[in-house]
């Protein structure tokens, strides 16, 4: 990755566009702790009913939605160089 | 009116629908492999996320994924689980695919990695995988049709009949639209099922139950509080250890963004931006899940004892007091769930059997190819009907193994991207070491020393020997590796 971001035609929102990729890549490897284990273990069991959904029902509901948000905060603050025909610089 | 009948014009109507959203498409792309493909990269963000949602839930959520809460409860939320990690490669692949499709024109994802790595082999290799393991996931779709037709027109319409109609309209289609067919008709397809899913979601627990908390609640007194813990069940009623769920999760997740039809509708979108935002906005599609779960739980207390338990969603609209209206329009949510992932699949074992399979053994022009993909579109549609008719159950086996298959071409993808050190051998080492250690535990799963999904097994002997046997040989050309890599 680091030689990449060297080139010399790199874009120049570099930093903005590192630190909201890694931030976002945490979130992820959040999210699969939380779902796969042992987040999903601690809050695995039926009550309390939240919404009227088991609470390891509602435990994924609310991941899917973090995940959400966290690509849509990350398609936001990431620089990415897409002009409107989609072509890289 | 008769029953019978209001239901045969509801879906007759659905199909005429369906056929017509995917035929006009065929007016408008031009008569080339690149059109027919990849649909001259003009897929807009309506279409591609639907392309991407519809593709991926199959008769399988609409029967199974009801079949796997009524019989195993929380175990059926790996199916919502996987889709939200299994996605997010994509938002890094999908647009390198893209650019370099637009620079180079590929349209499938074996010819990436065929000429990253140069090697003619490994891309004959994933044709003929590909095109064994689509065509019984094909059969699954065409079975999934002609099932539901045939048990709620009470046998008026026989299984042959229902999968045959069902997929000459999908065959007619895909023959001359190629994926924008695909593409319009998984619109329709998507939002009628979308809203079907929720209609009935909502619908089953407030009628059996007055609502979604009284009906886990009802479930709790039943005495079935168990079956909504996590992990949840395994197949015998038994829990399910952690072990087994955490892995069936992880390996569908890293093969989720590799699937060949599923990678290579990286090409079809019109830009870069189209591409991320669609996979930004796919989780959305995954919350329409919620409510196919909540079908098969409405019927654990109400139905109980149902065999199969994937026949759930049919008996329960067969035994309600339901308007043949109703009843027809479910029907056709089912056939739209069947229809959207298997034209989709259609079109890629073709594409892919005569790109990357045939074409790279001989010379074709691009008339004679793209006439000898639509002309495998027929012979695959066919050889799938046939399976259909006279299936038996080394099908189901032979598709759940495919999962942990698929996720093996992950890290070549990603060394494709990301790794200049890679080499022709060590991507061919890990790739083909990590489907036969895949195939030899799941044919042999006694031989396993953790209960865990053979894909996990299959991973990491990929990985091993990507890593040391690229390290141990000498760097692949560089000129050509740069051209992969700098492609982000």
């Amino acid at each position: 990755m680091s030689k990449f971001n060297q080139r010399k035609n790199a874009p120049a929102k570099l930093v903005g566009m590192r630190s909201s990729r890694l931030i976002f890549i945490t979130v992820m490897i959040l999210t699969a702790l939380a779902i796969i284990w042992p987040g999903h273990a601690i809050f695995s069991s039926a009550t309390p009913l939240i919404f009227g959904f088991p609470l390891s029902f509602a435990w994924i509901i609310l991941w899917v939605l973090i995940g959400f948000c966290a690509m849509t905060g990350l398609y936001l603050t990431d620089s990415h160089d897409d002009n409107i025909n989609g072509e890289t610089n | 009116m008769e029953t019978g009948t209001v239901i045969l014009i509801v879906v007759g109507l659905y199909l005429l629908i369906s056929l017509l959203t995917g035929i006009i498409p065929s007016l408008r792309i031009t008569k080339s492999v690149g059109g027919y493909v990849a649909g001259d990269r003009s897929m807009n963000l309506f279409v591609l996320y639907f392309v991407l949602g519809a593709s991926i839930f199959s008769s399988f959520a609409f029967l199974g994924g009801p079949g796997w809460a009524y019989s195993r409860g929380a175990a059926a939320f790996y199916i919502i689980a996987y889709g939200v990690i299994g996605i997010v490669p994509l938002y890094f692949f999908g647009p390198r695919a893209w650019r370099l499709g637009k620079k180079y024109g590929y349209v499938t994802q074996a010819e990436l990695l065929a000429d990253r790595f140069d090697s003619t082999f490994l891309s004959v290799m994933l044709a003929i995988l590909s095109v064994v393991v689509f065509i019984p996931y094909l059969t699954l779709q065409m079975v999934g049709a002609g099932y539901v037709l045939n048990v709620i027109s009470e046998g008026l319409i026989p299984f042959w009949a229902g999968a045959g109609v069902t997929y000459l309209i999908v065959l007619i289609y895909v023959y001359f639209s190629g994926v924008m067919g695909v593409g319009w008709s998984n619109a329709f397809q998507g939002m009628f099922m979308m809203v079907m899913a929720w209609v009935l979601g909502i619908y089953l627990p407030n009628t059996l139950y007055g609502g979604i908390g009284p009906m886990f609640e009802a479930i709790m007194k039943s005495g079935n509080t168990a079956m909504l813990e996590a992990p949840g069940l395994a197949g015998d009623g038994s829990p399910w250890s952690w072990w087994e769920y955490g892995s069936a999760v992880l390996v569908s997740a890293v093969g989720f963004s590799v699937w060949p039809h599923f990678f290579m509708r990286s090409y079809a979108a019109k830009n870069v931006k189209t591409m991320r935002l669609s996979v930004v906005l796919y989780p959305t599609f995954l919350l329409f899940l919620v409510p196919i779960l909540l079908i098969g739980f409405s019927a654990v207390v109400s139905f109980p004892g149902v065999e199969p338990a994937d026949s759930i969603l049919p008996t329960i609209l067969m035994q309600l007091d339901l308007p043949a209206i109703v009843i027809g329009l479910f029907c056709a949510g089912a056939l739209a769930a069947s229809m959207s992932s298997g034209d989709a699949i259609l079109h890629s074992a073709a594409s892919i059997a005569i790109r990357d399979g045939v074409s790279r053994l001989t010379t074709l022009t691009d008339k004679t190819e793209r006439l000898l993909i639509q002309l495998s579109v027929l012979v695959i549609g066919l050889i799938a009907y046939l399976f259909a008719v006279v299936i038996d159950i080394s099908i189901v086996a032979l598709l759940l193994g495919a999962y942990g298959g698929v996720a093996q071409i992950f890290p070549v993808i990603f060394a494709m991207f990301y790794w200049r050190r890679a080499t022709k051998a060590g991507a061919l080492a890990g790739l083909f070491g990590g489907i036969v250690v895949n195939v030899l535990f799941l044919v042999m799963p006694e031989l396993k020393p953790l209960p865990v999904h053979e894909g996990v097994y299959g991973l990491i002997v990929n990985l091993i020997l990507l890593v040391s046997v690229s390290l141990a040989t000498t760097p692949d050309d560089l000129k050509r590796v740069e051209k992969f890599i700098s492609s982000g």
